[in-house]
């Protein structure tokens, strides 16, 4: 019985932790705003947003596990995020807009990261300079 | 949704205060990302922060039921564009909702725009 309370202890300082850091990036995030338009947030607002923030965290984690599951996959894909995003049409074009700039960005990257060891190769190092990607 | 709007932080961060696993995840982000235009198109630079793309990982793991679920790489940076995106939808229209011309933004303007928020998320 102690084990499952301790466990359980673990689990909500765990979440406790996630959710300050959650509060402090989101507070990064007004700050900025609040020096753009000369505007300030008092902490309850911005601790209301957090708190908000998190909450649909969990809805969102949620919903990509299913949206996972009823592919019949077990990893997350950007099209389950695209699908997240469908209650606006303005969020949806946003988003499907990011993922081709991430898509082009990362692909940019990767032939990088290829030419790089065929141009750096002076010294006796495997020709088969496997370049593993750790992103997909 | 009984959202409580006056929730204190459990634990409000200060600066210099970790994390007791000695990770720091929010520790180090004292610069602005690059290209974050608020009032126009929101974060012309892709480029979330590293810290930032891991905590967004560790906050959705931490709601999945089923423990071999993944998230792959695009889907994370993905993921982490729509959390910046949903938040400064939230300041914004706090912002915006603020008739007068107080210098302090108050939960009130939230609770105006928190509906068509969550309607739109």
């Amino acid at each position: 019985m102690e084990e499952t309370e301790a466990e359980a202890e673990r689990q909500f300082s765990h979440r406790q932790r996630l959710k300050a850091a959650v509060h402090y990036t989101v507070g990064h995030l007004c700050n900025e705003v609040a020096l753009d338009k000369q505007v300030q947030f008092n902490k309850q607002t911005v601790a209301a947003i957090a708190e908000v923030t998190f909450r649909q965290c969990e809805n969102f984690a949620k919903d990509l596990e299913m949206f996972a599951r009823h592919a019949k996959r077990s990893t997350v894909t950007t099209e389950d995020v695209k699908l997240l995003a469908r209650r606006s049409n303005s969020l949806l074009k946003y988003i499907t807009e990011k993922n081709e700039e991430i898509a082009q960005l990362n692909l940019e990257r990767k032939t990088k990261k290829k030419r790089k060891p065929e141009d750096e190769s002076s010294n006796s190092r495997e020709p088969a300079a496997e370049v593993v990607d750790t992103e997909t | 949704m009984t959202a409580s709007l006056k929730a204190q932080p459990a634990s409000s961060p200060q600066p210099g205060k970790r994390p007791r696993d000695g990770r720091v995840i929010a520790g180090s982000y004292n610069h602005a990302p690059p290209g974050l235009v608020l009032g126009g198109p929101v974060g012309n630079g892709t480029d979330s922060p590293p810290f930032f793309q891991e905590l967004v990982s560790r906050v959705l793991h931490l709601h999945f039921r089923d423990c071999k679920t993944k998230v792959s790489g695009d889907a994370l940076q993905l993921m982490a564009e729509f959390l910046k995106i949903f938040v400064v939808a939230a300041v914004r229209g706090v912002q915006q909702a603020q008739a007068e011309d107080l210098d302090i933004v108050d939960v009130d303007q939230l609770e105006k725009v928190l509906p068509q928020l969550l309607l739109d998320f």
